[in-house]
């Protein structure tokens, strides 16, 4: 009559029965298990955009760097690769080489394009996007912030943009200091309107200082983020920048370009060898420079970005933990309230274990729908960015599963503490309460 | 565990032995039951009665196995069950004794189907099976046609019944129903009694607490507890069981909704002490 084989609940059933009494309380009071997971939407929701974008900008960067040119590496007259050093409250000389090392010379530029393994060095110098570029173009009362740029004749060879009209500068008019300028549609459009910018005439400078020069042609960037971020372009011959605009010569960094059949390391020795010849340093003195490769700016670049997403894994643990403290406190009432429910399934046979796994399934329902909804809105927001802004945003998968294992994790360890309260009530006293 | 022990084994269901629950509020101790001695036989139809405070519920729960006896011994279908733990009480619960409670108990948001399959998804039967053996049991309470629906769509007689089909769906050993009419008025009262009393002559071992002597007619067997022990106990002789034990849930399928008189009964004391 009683004694029948086998033992507890399936894992499965318990898992459906768990999913679908879970979804039954949430539908019964929607606006107190919507706030409850609030916290663990939010949290999903930051996690997933910022992966997304992170993910997009690394691809983005790394695109950059080798339509570059893998073996060309830049001369700086300070490692600028320390600047990014994740050693906050660290020491600051660092920083200070910066102002301390002797800036570098343009001329020394052409030295080192001399060396039987390079191909090519020029200086250049950026005064990076807006705000805070200090750099104006103006043409008569219309005036415009600029990403202010001195390069060589060559610029294009290793940037990724391109000229839509109008001719770069040669590497005579560079050399004659002749004051032609490269402007981006950005910069025309402001300038000139609908005018063809061609052949006519702006004014670059700062401070109320200016030099005219002659529009030449019109660049377009290369279709990055970083294009996107800063927009406003004026490239301006090298050596007429020194002359006639205030170039601070801290901003001034050489690109070099080795033959292609030359190693990298070897280009590296000989450039160090004679950069160091150039400063008259001693031997044992350090050096007052930095060569950086572009695997080194991709390395900084993966820090920097590195500390950005622990920031925001940081932040959205935050969300979590607030939605899984919301979780805690809905699961007290929700066990408070289903006493008798409780009790009436222990009447029924139902273990410890088997209240217990109820009410985590149920924990973890709660905060992976929260989750799920964070995605949602997170991709939403990424397909937003994707199409209305320059920012490139993908969502890699293991930010999906990272972000629901999250949830379940939240709803599991969060849930932990009521659902073993509610598994071990005693079935009479359970049946009993009021 | 279980040993079973079958319908012509002369073991008793039930030997309880000096059975004792002690209740401390305080500083002072409540015996609710104060020792208690009964032996309750296979197929037998048992009211528990006792004005309030008297231990039936506490002995009803003590058979039940939703609470476990300060000292004393229980024999459940020859099994020690003072000596069992909380997943081999939670077993038996669930495998021996059907709990008829006097407020349905119901998930409020489940179907009559649901509610009924319960007990058969912490035994770990297949969804199919579960659903066979749900519908049978609504089939034998009259119900089949209100399978989907939800209590909140029954009448209190048919939350009953769906309550008793919970309790019979896992072919438990006792049914244990606790005041099954206390919320029913009394035509709707006699329509469920009308189910026990077929499912008793089905075979079906029945105790019931109640505290209305009309009720308890219907029991063999009527055990009055005072103060946590049992004052008396009285043996009806009834030619109501016609039928084989074999039958029980086919006879059971054919109750009645309208309600029959019950048979008129003689009721002799004896003092049965094991």
């Amino acid at each position: 009559m009683s004694s029948r084989l086998g033992g507890g609940m399936g894992f499965l059933a318990t898992i459906t029965e768990g999913i679908a009494v879970a979804l039954d309380a949430l539908g019964a009071n929607k606006i107190r298990s919507g706030l409850t997971i609030l916290g663990v939407t939010i949290g999903v929701l930051v996690v997933m955009v910022m992966a997304a974008v992170i993910t997009g900008i690394n691809s983005s960067f790394s695109e950059i760097m080798s339509s570059r040119g893998i073996s060309t590496f830049y001369v700086a007259h300070w490692d600028f690769t320390s600047m990014m050093d994740i050693d906050i409250g660290g020491d600051d000389e660092e920083g200070g080489d910066f102002m301390k090392n002797e800036p570098l010379d343009p001329r020394w530029a052409r030295e080192l394009g001399r060396l039987p393994e390079i191909e090519k060095a020029s200086a250049f110098f950026e005064a990076g996007g807006p705000p805070g570029s200090g750099y104006q173009a103006s043409v008569s009362s219309d005036r415009v912030e600029i990403s202010l740029y001195g390069t060589g004749s060559d610029f294009l060879e290793i940037d990724n943009g391109d000229l839509v009209q109008g001719r770069w500068w040669t590497e005579s008019e560079s050399e004659r200091r002749t004051q032609v300028a490269v402007i981006d549609s950005a910069t025309a459009f402001d300038l000139f309107g609908s005018r063809n910018p061609l052949g006519r005439d702006i004014n670059i400078g700062r401070r109320g200082e200016s030099a005219s020069f002659k529009v030449i042609g019109l660049y377009r960037p290369p279709a990055n983020l970083f294009a996107g971020l800063a927009t406003h372009y004026v490239f301006v011959p090298f050596p007429t920048a020194d002359k006639v605009l205030q170039v601070w010569d801290r901003m001034l960094n050489f690109i070099v370009r080795p033959k292609p059949d030359v190693p990298l390391q070897r280009a590296l020795d000989v450039t160090h060898a004679r950069l160091r010849q150039i400063r008259g340093l001693k031997p044992g003195e350090e050096d007052d420079f930095a060569l950086m490769t572009q695997d080194q700016l991709v390395d900084v670049w993966g820090q920097l970005t590195g500390v950005l997403f622990i920031v925001m894994v940081g932040l959205s643990s935050i969300g979590l933990l607030v939605g899984g403290v919301g979780v805690i406190g809905i699961m007290m009432i929700s066990v408070t309230e289903r006493t008798r429910e409780i009790g009436l399934r222990k009447s029924l046979g139902a273990r410890q274990r088997d209240i217990m796994w109820q009410f985590l399934v149920e924990a973890s329902t709660l905060t992976v729908m929260g989750g799920s909804a964070g995605m949602l809105i997170g991709g939403g927001i990424v397909w937003a960015l994707n199409t209305f802004s320059p920012v490139p945003a993908t969502t890699p998968l293991w930010a999906i599963i990272a972000a629901l294992g999250a949830s379940a994790m939240t709803g599991i360890g969060f849930g932990l503490y009521p659902a073993s309260r509610a598994s071990r009530l005693e079935p009479v006293d359970a049946l009993r309460y009021e | 565990m279980t040993v079973n022990t079958g319908a012509e084994t002369v073991a008793p269901m039930i030997v309880t032995r000096d059975l004792k629950k002690d209740y401390v509020m305080g500083a002072e101790t409540i015996h609710a039951l104060a020792g208690v001695d009964c032996v309750i036989q296979r197929n037998e139809y048992v009211a528990i009665m006792g004005p309030s405070g008297s231990g039936k519920s506490t002995l009803m729960n003590m058979i039940g196995c939703l609470d476990s006896p300060t000292s004393g011994e229980y024999i459940l279908n020859n099994q020690a069950v003072q000596d069992l733990d909380d997943d081999e009480l939670a077993r038996i619960r669930n495998r021996d004794v059907g709990f008829v409670f006097q407020t349905f108990n119901l998930l409020p948001r489940a179907t009559s189907l649901h509610n009924v399959e319960l007990p058969l998804i912490y035994a770990g039967v297949s969804s199919k099976e579960r659903r066979k053996r749900a519908e049978h049991a609504l089939d034998i309470v009259q119900l089949a046609d209100r399978m989907d629906h939800k209590p909140n769509e029954l009448s209190g007689g048919q939350r009953q019944r769906v309550a008793i089909a919970r309790a019979l769906v896992n072919d438990p050993s006792i049914v244990l129903a606790d005041e099954p009419t206390g919320n029913l008025d009394s035509s709707t009262s006699s329509e469920i009694m009308d189910v026990f009393d077929k499912l008793h002559e089905a075979g079906q071992t029945i105790i019931m607490v109640t505290h209305e002597n009309d009720i308890a007619a219907h029991a063999n067997r009527v055990i009055t507890l005072i103060d946590g022990k049992i004052s008396s106990q009285t043996t009806e002789t009834s030619n109501q069981i016609t039928q084989p034990p074999k039958v029980v849930l086919e006879a059971a399928s054919a109750i009645p909704s309208a309600s029959q008189p019950p048979a008129p009964k003689s009721t002799s004391p004896t003092g049965e002490t094991p």
